[in-house]
């Protein structure tokens, strides 16, 4: 089981990123299509959503589905979650990081709930396989299993959670056609809905609300940039994702203009977390420029997320000819379907695909985990 | 290694990233509370020296100032050529990439990249600075995290800039408070 190279992802993502990498999935394809914005404020609380549609429902679109499941005795749920680490295949539960403490974690201390894969069932049934796959943990090791109830039942984090994963039988199927399509819908979304707070839109919105830190008190601008602070999180791994699933895409089709993008996201990620880092230390101590210094971040992201609006509507202009050549399916979420006319190699591509496909398929479980 | 200048960085620094194991809620280096563990790091104000570069190593001291959080400050150096100059420093939560500046005399800026991994070192050191100052761990308020026991450590990188040829007499910092330097040394240009 690999460690995630996710950074700053929460880490339900990490979790999951590792698991679906060690099942043979190249993650950012199947739940970092999204390239979304929305900006909504109720009272004093700033809200960004950066993706449209759930963690499930992405996942769903790809076949896979993931069970949020939740039981409040310790062994009732032990013994779900053994049959599945019995018939081979990992489990994400979520553990009290105070408890964790006592054994790997590096503590905050403070209760917080945080995913751990558990990998098998060691020691004769006394000790459990934990990987901490967190980009600021990465742990490989063992628990005793009475230690591990003690981190899963804590009441902290509301008694037993874990997460199953039916996996499909075999990989989904992704074509060229799907590489336009996403990014048509994600300029549909950004260019479009220009009344809505969405999108393009949406930026110039937030960078004009900013202003209103000027005449706020001190706690309010500060709980006004607690809240911003927050709801960034997840647009620092949405960002990042979708450079990474433009890159892999970039990689497969051998496509610089999706490569050229892929690069454009990976800095756009670093301006939205420079952003963040601005809005904790606003949040933590009063400073009269926050505001100007705010938007004038914003502002740049702006025009970086302008720049990628541009970069993908140049090549949505010349979909029409890409479709015409490439109508073929190929099977696998984590090759893909070279683009004809964007300077990749077809025959090269095929055999590549054909050797991966084999060695890929043999790597998935095949749909044994319990839903 | 040519004639060095190191830069006093004191009347800079508005950041206190550094504890003592006896007072570890001294300091905040993340904006949550972590901090360096004093016991871990060079004497105050001590010279180190780093693949044949000497800084000076900033006060660790409970309640002293100890790294420029970057915020766009401008650092004055004697007018002069220089080859590069090299920074004790790191990114806290994650590892950033932004621009600094250095102006002429005439206020003539030229941008360059600046990058810093953050303080917490997984695989590599992202921007391949070298790994200056290895910890055992980090401090929280409640304790001294030590993190030997996983695949991760914290440490102080040094990363080196090059200049182009030009005369120089400031650096000016991008506004990027994630970003960290404790010190600061300067390379001249070969007569």
């Amino acid at each position: 089981m690999p460690f995630s190279d996710c950074e700053y992802y929460p880490c339900e993502l990490v979790a999951l990123d590792s698991f679906l990498t060690y099942s043979g999935y190249d993650t950012p394809l199947l739940i970092h299509k999204e390239w979304h914005f929305r900006y909504t404020r109720l009272d004093n609380r700033p809200h960004i959503e950066f993706n449209r549609t759930s963690l499930e429902e992405r996942l769903k679109q790809s076949g896979i589905r993931i069970a949020r499941r939740h039981h409040p005795d310790v062994e009732f749920a032990w013994s779900r979650v053994s049959q599945i680490l019995n018939a081979g295949h990992p489990v994400a539960i979520l553990a009290d990081t105070l408890i964790l403490e006592q054994h790997y974690y590096p503590g905050r201390g403070h209760h917080s709930g945080h995913y751990i894969i558990l990998a098998g069932i060691e020691d004769g049934g006394e000790s459990v396989c934990v990987i901490d796959p967190s980009w600021i943990v990465r742990f490989k090791g063992k628990m005793p299993i009475s230690s591990l109830k003690s981190a899963w039942q804590s009441q902290a984090i509301s008694g037993c959670n874990w997460v199953e994963t039916l996996l499909p039988a075999a990989p989904g199927i992704i074509g060229s056609e799907d590489v336009c399509d996403v990014i048509t819908e994600n300029c549909e979304f950004m260019g479009k809905f220009a009344s809505d707070g969405i999108g393009i839109a949406g930026l110039y919105h937030l960078l004009t609300e900013i202003e209103l830190l000027q005449s706020m008190d001190q706690e309010t601008a500060s709980e006004f940039l607690g809240h911003l602070y927050e709801s960034v999180k997840t647009g620092v791994a949405e960002r990042d994702g979708h450079g990474r699933y433009l890159n892999l895409v970039s990689k497969q089709t051998d496509t610089s203009e999706l490569l050229r993008l892929g690069e454009h996201f990976k800095d756009l990620t670093n301006q939205w977390i420079i952003f963040r880092n601005l809005c904790l230390r606003g949040q933590k101590r009063a400073q009269k420029d926050m505001a100007s210094r705010l938007q004038k971040r914003l502002a740049r992201i702006l025009e970086m997320e302008n720049e990628a609006f541009a970069m993908m509507t140049e090549l949505l202009s010349r979909r029409q000819g890409i479709l015409n050549i490439a109508n073929q399916k190929m099977i696998g979420f984590n090759w893909w379907l070279t683009i004809p006319g964007l300077g990749s190699n077809l025959v090269d591509v095929s055999i590549a695909i054909h050797d991966r496909a084999s060695e890929g398929l043999g790597r998935v479980p095949s749909g044994v985990f319990l839903c | 290694m040519r004639n060095t200048q190191i830069l006093d960085l004191t009347g800079h620094f508005n950041n206190d990233g550094i504890s003592s194991d006896e007072d570890r809620t001294d300091g905040d280096f993340t904006g949550t509370g972590q901090t360096f563990p004093e016991e871990d790091l060079p004497p105050s104000n001590s010279r180190v020296t780093y693949s044949g570069v000497p800084f000076t190593f900033p006060d660790k001291s409970d309640g002293a100032l100890n790294n420029i959080s970057l915020e766009g400050q401008r650092l004055f150096v004697s007018k002069g050529y220089y080859e590069r100059f090299f920074i004790l420093g790191a990114a806290d939560v994650t590892s950033l990439e932004d621009s600094l500046a250095v102006v002429s005399e005439q206020g003539m800026h030229h941008d360059l990249p600046l990058q810093l991994s953050s303080w917490r070192l997984g695989r590599n050191l992202k921007y391949g600075e070298i790994p200056a100052i290895r910890c055992s761990g980090f401090h929280f308020p409640s304790q001294h995290v030590n993190t030997e026991r996983l695949d991760v450590t914290y440490g102080i990188w040094m990363q080196t800039i090059l200049l182009p040829r030009i005369p120089i007499t400031s650096i000016l910092l991008p506004d990027n408070p994630g970003m960290h330097i404790f010190a600061l040394t300067l390379e001249e240009e070969a007569a």
